[in-house]
């Protein structure tokens, strides 16, 4: 499987739960973030540069790959271990590669879904890859987003029967907390800030651009479902006000013309 | 091989730092220059983000703030030995902002690579784990106590005495939890220790559970922040790997582990009960105490619920000594805060001072005012459910009572500056709304209030009856006030009176344009 091909979402791979990448990097990275079984060190060395390894990232991946130390710029990232390194070097991946069940994506900003139509096989690998947490409907259900970008309906008896719990539970929690989408986001995940700081340096003003631009409201996506722009209160980024997260990149200091800019950039 | 140094925080990454690494990497490489970056956290001087550090005889000399642009300049300048160019400030260290602060819980942030455990141990990490060990459970919790170190989260409680609680508490099972859930405006500080010196906050955390008998640790964090969640998560690997460093072994008689939880975008959860709630896997609903999360916290048992800065000071205080902590600070607020600058400030940033620092000190002579050059008008402090103070008020030391005997609060440390543009009204408005969109909806003063406080503001700045709705507003405050059971409820009132009380004129001003609107034909 090409990388190229898994960026157009033509992949069929079972196993690819969820890809992250970012356009403002030379290089595609590309992360299977979903713990599997691990796999044996050999399954990704075969996979020549640029491919896609058809298996997971597991703690297995050795200290080395991990490494953090400047890499010398190469146009492609060869196979998943250069992938890795990249992602090291430019910091950019919202994935965690911490050991176990903490595995799993950090979704801010959409990432390319794989599984878009409800899958009970891929659910139940989320929900026994948690076994071992308690407490752990919140991690379930980020994980089931990042798989299937969103919370999809069936998910919610899904998890009341396999979890124990009531059905209304269940909503209880998906509807409870700002990031679990009940519908496919757009493809470009705008997450501007509203909040004070930001609105001090004139972010209101850039937000109201942007949404003109696009004809779009707060929380909907552009009529091509290709932009959505949400609204969050506080990125931690006051000092640099105002802030938004483009498919999880960070900009800041930017007035309506600049913000509009870097969306059409990025899209 | 010449060192540099740039920051990989998210306030960088967001004015280009890959960007300008990547082209310093291929320039060098271009030009055959041998030279090592790391990637730090930020020195929290935002204005002159990225900031590019390299390491000379004289000490690390930065640049500052630099663009992809700049670099080729930058290396004929002689980046590499210190070089003069206009971009050039000098070594770090002695810089103005810099030489002012007395930097304890920061003093690694931006300094060291987070990620290297080689790094930090030489940097003194693990230092204050030591020292609890040595000195044994009951007398670390004294030395806490005795240093006065109060809760960094906003409410200020002593931080010893919970720690006391917990200890005595008896159970099968006690709990570490760390509040990084930092969503108030304006505030930004944990999220720079996660990503500058997560090593500290482990630590802090391994310092509580040996305390107080613990042996397992959640670091309950934002979805916002997918850096500093990333950067935390290695450093957790990375002690993980490194056994017998790794948590199961830090606290040699006892195994520790820590768990890092992920919130979904909820402000509320930030408050500590709401926050169990949520780790639990339910709607982050407030509880109502007691039972203290001290006697009764997660899943029912003991808990010490801090904030990322109490825990990340706490290696600091038992490495250094309580009473050089104490011997730091204001009135009953000892030791440093770190303030944090931001919205329309000239100098924005982290700036770590002992309390007692005047309101104007740290707006004018520190933020040097607005960055648009016009006067102050308000300044926010505390996040979303902090006061505003006009420059009126610019002589409040601050410190926990000085602020609270204003009817403002410290909170998380931020302070949002607002220029002459700014309506206050509005500001109001705003404060209220938040409260609606946040509202866990457990209270009816918070749930149902914020969305009518919305619509009496609204008739207030209409000029409809505004006598009558100004005593509403004020009677509906009262009651979030005293009828909430957390503070997003019970300090809302806070940013919506202090914007009566000090801007009464923009509300009569809106009034007073509607007025002239309506009388139009």
């Amino acid at each position: 499987m090409l990388l190229s091909d898994l960026l157009r979402g033509a992949s069929d791979g079972p196993e690819c739960a969820a890809i992250f990448f970012t356009r403002l990097a030379p290089i595609h990275t590309v992360m299977n973030v979903v713990p599997l079984t691990p796999c044996p060190a050999a399954a990704y060395k075969k996979n020549a540069p640029g491919e896609i390894p058809n298996c997971c990232v597991t703690h297995r991946i050795d200290d080395k790959a991990l490494h953090r130390s400047p890499m010398p710029q190469r146009s492609k990232p060869h196979g998943l271990r250069g992938m890795i390194a990249a992602y090291r070097r430019r910091r950019l991946s919202h994935i965690d590669l911490s050991p176990g069940p903490r595995l799993q994506a950090e979704i801010c900003g959409a990432a390319s879904i794989l599984h878009e139509r409800w899958d009970e096989t891929e659910a139940t690998r989320i929900v026994d890859a948690h076994e071992s947490m308690q407490g752990a409907l919140l991690p379930i259900l980020h994980a089931i987003q990042a798989s299937f970008g969103y919370i999809p309906q069936q998910a919610t008896a899904f998890l009341a029967r396999k979890l124990n719990l009531s059905r209304a539970e269940v909503h209880g929690v998906i509807s409870f907390y700002h990031d679990f989408r009940r519908a496919p986001a757009g493809k470009l995940v705008v997450k501007i800030c509203r909040a004070e700081a930001c609105q001090a340096m004139g972010g209101a003003g850039a937000a109201e651009a942007l949404l003109k631009h696009f004809g779009s409201s707060w929380s909907g996506t552009t009529g091509d479902q290709m932009v959505a722009v949400e609204p969050v209160y506080c990125l931690s980024l006051c000092a640099v006000a105002p802030a938004a997260l483009i498919n999880g990149e960070p900009t800041a200091r930017f007035d309506g013309k600049r913000l509009i800019d870097k969306v059409e950039a990025a899209r | 091989m010449t060192k540099l140094f740039v920051p990989a925080d998210v306030a960088a990454l967001a004015l280009g730092a890959n960007e300008v690494t990547d082209v310093l990497t291929r320039a060098a490489a271009t030009r055959g220059l041998s030279i090592e970056i790391v990637r730090t956290g930020s020195r929290g001087m935002a204005w002159l983000e990225p900031l590019i550090e390299v390491e000379t005889a004289n000490g690390r000399v930065g640049y500052g703030p630099v663009s992809a642009g700049d670099i080729p300049g930058l290396l004929d300048a002689g980046l590499l030995t210190g070089g003069a160019h206009p971009l050039a400030i000098g070594p770090v260290d002695q810089h103005p902002w810099m030489r002012r602060q007395t930097r304890l819980t920061f003093a690694r942030c931006g300094v060291i690579d987070p990620v290297s455990l080689d790094d930090c141990v030489a940097h003194g990490v693990f230092k204050g784990l030591d020292a609890a060990l040595e000195l044994g459970a009951a007398p670390t919790i004294e030395a806490v106590t005795k240093s006065g170190l109060r809760g960094r989260g906003g409410a200020g409680f002593p931080a010893g005495i919970k720690w006391k609680t917990a200890a005595e508490a008896q159970a099968d099972q006690k709990y570490i939890v760390c509040n990084a859930d930092e969503g108030d405006s304006g505030t930004f500080a944990d999220r720079m220790i996660m990503e500058g010196d997560p090593m500290a906050l482990i630590e802090g955390m391994a310092i509580a559970a040996f305390a107080i008998g613990a042996d397992k640790g959640y670091v309950y964090s934002r979805s916002e922040y997918p850096h500093a969640n990333a950067t935390f998560g290695e450093a957790l690997g990375l002690l993980l790997r490194a056994r017998p460093l790794g948590p199961h072994a830090l606290v040699k008689r006892k195994p520790f582990d820590i768990e890092r939880r992920i919130g979904a975008g909820s402000y509320v959860c930030g408050e500590e009960t709401a926050l169990l709630e949520s780790l639990e896997g339910k709607r982050g609903q407030v509880r109502a105490k007691p039972p203290l999360p001290a006697h009764r916290g997660l899943f029912g048992k003991p808990t010490v619920i801090n904030n990322v800065l109490t825990l990340a000071t706490v290696p600091w205080v038992l490495a250094h000594g309580a009473d050089a902590y104490a011997a730091l600070g204001h009135g009953r607020s000892r030791g440093t805060m770190p303030i944090q600058l931001a919205g329309n400030v000239k100098y924005p940033g982290l700036f770590e001072a002992p309390f007692g620092l005047t309101l104007g000190e740290i707006v004018n002579d520190i933020g040097g005012g607005t960055a648009s050059g016009r006067p102050v008008r308000a300044v926010q402090c505390g996040g979303p459910l902090g006061a505003y103070f006009p420059p009126a008020l610019f002589n409040t030391p601050y410190d926990y009572e000085a602020f609270a005997a204003r009817d403002g609060l410290i909170g998380h440390g931020g302070i949002v500056v607002f220029d002459d543009t700014v309506n206050m009204a509005a500001q109001a408005r705003f404060a209220m709304e938040f409260c609606a969109v946040e509202s866990c909806g457990k209270c009816t003063p918070c749930r149902i209030g914020s969305v009518r406080g919305q619509e009496v503001i609204d008739r207030i700045v209409a000029g409809e009856r505004r006598e009558m709705n100004m005593r509403l507003l004020e009677d509906l405050c009262r009651t979030l006030k005293l009828g909430s059971l957390c503070a997003l409820g019970g300090f809302t009132p806070y940013p919506v009176m202090s914007a009566v009380r000090h801007f009464p004129e923009d509300f009569q001003r809106a009034a007073a344009q509607t007025e002239r609107q309506e009388a139009l034909p």
